[in-house]
């Protein structure tokens, strides 16, 4: 092959590389785009769940389902909520303001924790709509850094995050 | 030219016969530095003569007599030391080259040799002073038994076991009457028979014999030239006791005891330690918490 005739292949394959998606891919973002919606229309709250040990947890295999499948309810610390409320899950209602939402737990004092926050689905029981898993090195019973929680991605999972009071 | 040259030659050679230090051969005995200069002893001279006569044998039997002598300075026990330790490699004996170097070095851990030692000797005294850099020399053993209690006015003797005991350092029996405030001191002799048997005596007269019991409160130390403590048994603030029996004859009374010695003082004391560990433990394992904010995200 000469390196002029060489030169035009390449060309004509990098054209063929460039230019708009094919019309398949439009449809499939267009699909997940609605079915995300939906499942954003369908989430009523967030439910918070501390773990001890956090490094020896593993993120990816938290936020796959359900945490109740993954741990023992009395693994979980006992928290409490800012109305006094305590419980080793607690729920708060969905109120996203601009895809975030700020909240606020009592969690005991120690160190090497892991906070998993699930979307919980409106529906009764409700279905778990996806969950976000993020270390907390340590609380203190003075001021604590606020925690920016990993971003959730919602989707539906068929279980029942409910935890046993 | 090849004159001159054989001239020159000739000339360097006569020179360094007529001056020792500037000779090809290096000395058997490299003059220390001045203040590594120990003062004589004939042990110490004779062994430098043995040695010089190749009659290695009868050096280390010189220096083993010279360091059992009872008058040796730290000075000159580190000669011996040192002499004792080429000795032994001459001989091939370099385990016990390396504990003559050892004890040296114990003794006196800023000891180098002169430059024009052996490199031989240079080596074996690097890896030393890198074993003992890393603490890998053993350390200092004591074993001793509790001292029985005892008859008033009769001497009190204590038999330890040293094993390792650094060149320097010193075995002591520290003693008190129970409530005083300072202690004495008796030092361990070693003993002529067995190096590594140590006695120390208390004196009759500090024990004397009283119509009532007293307590004695001692211990045990052995502590290098910097007063380092290397082993013991017992301290200041823990001491054993051992007790003084009553004059014969007298009618027996219950000992003396300090008043921190009273049984229902650490009675008491245990039960507020009882009391403030299950304080803690409750203080522990209260539910403290800490407010945490958290901003919860979702990917639109």
């Amino acid at each position: 092959m000469s390196p002029r005739s060489f030169l035009l292949l390449l060309g004509a394959t990098l054209a063929a590389g460039c230019g708009a998606e094919p019309p398949s891919s439009g449809n499939s973002l267009a699909l997940e785009l609605s079915i995300s919606r939906a499942v954003a229309d369908d989430l009523g709250a967030f439910q918070v769940v501390v773990l001890p040990e956090g490094k020896s947890r593993r993120c990816a295999d938290i936020q796959r389902t359900c945490l109740n499948q993954q741990v023992q309810p009395q693994e979980a610390l006992v928290l409490q909520g800012p109305d006094g409320k305590k419980g080793r899950a607690l729920r708060f209602p969905a109120g996203l303001r601009s895809g975030a939402q700020e909240l606020a737990v009592d969690v005991p004092v120690g160190r090497d924790y892991v906070v998993v926050i699930e979307a919980l689905s409106r529906s009764n029981p409700p279905r778990f709509l996806g969950s976000s898993c993020n270390y907390l090195e340590s609380v203190s019973a003075a001021r604590n850094e606020p925690l920016i929680a990993a971003a959730i991605t919602l989707t539906e999972v068929a279980c029942d995050p409910s935890f046993a009071p | 030219m090849s004159v001159r040259r054989n001239r020159v030659v000739a000339s360097i050679v006569v020179a360094s016969l007529l001056s020792p230090g500037a000779s090809l051969a290096r000395p058997l005995f490299p003059s220390p530095l001045l203040f590594q200069v120990a003062p004589a002893r004939p042990e110490i001279a004779r062994a430098q003569q043995q040695i010089s006569d190749g009659d290695f044998e009868e050096a280390v039997k010189t220096l083993e007599a010279g360091l059992d002598a009872p008058d040796v300075t730290d000075d000159q026990l580190v000669e011996l030391y040192r002499l004792l330790g080429l000795t032994s490699l001459y001989l091939g004996d370099e385990a016990r080259a390396r504990e003559a170097y050892e004890m040296l070095l114990q003794a006196r851990p800023d000891y180098e040799l002169p430059r024009t030692a052996p490199p031989k000797i240079r080596t074996l005294y690097a890896r030393i002073k890198e074993d003992i850099k890393n603490r890998r020399v053993r350390p200092v053993t004591l074993q001793v038994d509790p001292i029985p209690d005892a008859e008033g006015g009769t001497p009190v003797m204590a038999e330890a076991t040293i094993q390792d005991m650094a060149l320097g350092a010193r075995a002591r029996l520290f003693y008190r009457r129970a409530g005083a405030q300072a202690y004495s001191s008796v030092d361990f002799t070693r003993d002529r028979a067995n190096k590594e048997r140590f006695i120390a005596t208390i004196p009759a007269y500090e024990l004397p014999a009283t119509a009532s019991a007293y307590e004695v409160e001692y211990y045990f130390e052995v502590a290098d030239a910097a007063q380092r403590r290397l082993a013991g048994r017992g301290d200041a603030f823990n001491p054993l006791v051992f007790q003084i029996a009553p004059e014969p004859g007298t009618v027996a009374t219950s000992s003396e005891r300090p008043w921190y010695k009273s049984p229902w003082l650490w009675v008491a004391v245990g039960a507020v330690a009882v009391a403030g560990t299950a304080g803690a433990v409750v203080y522990a394992t209260s539910e403290e918490r800490g407010r945490v904010p958290i901003t919860i995200r979702v990917n639109p």
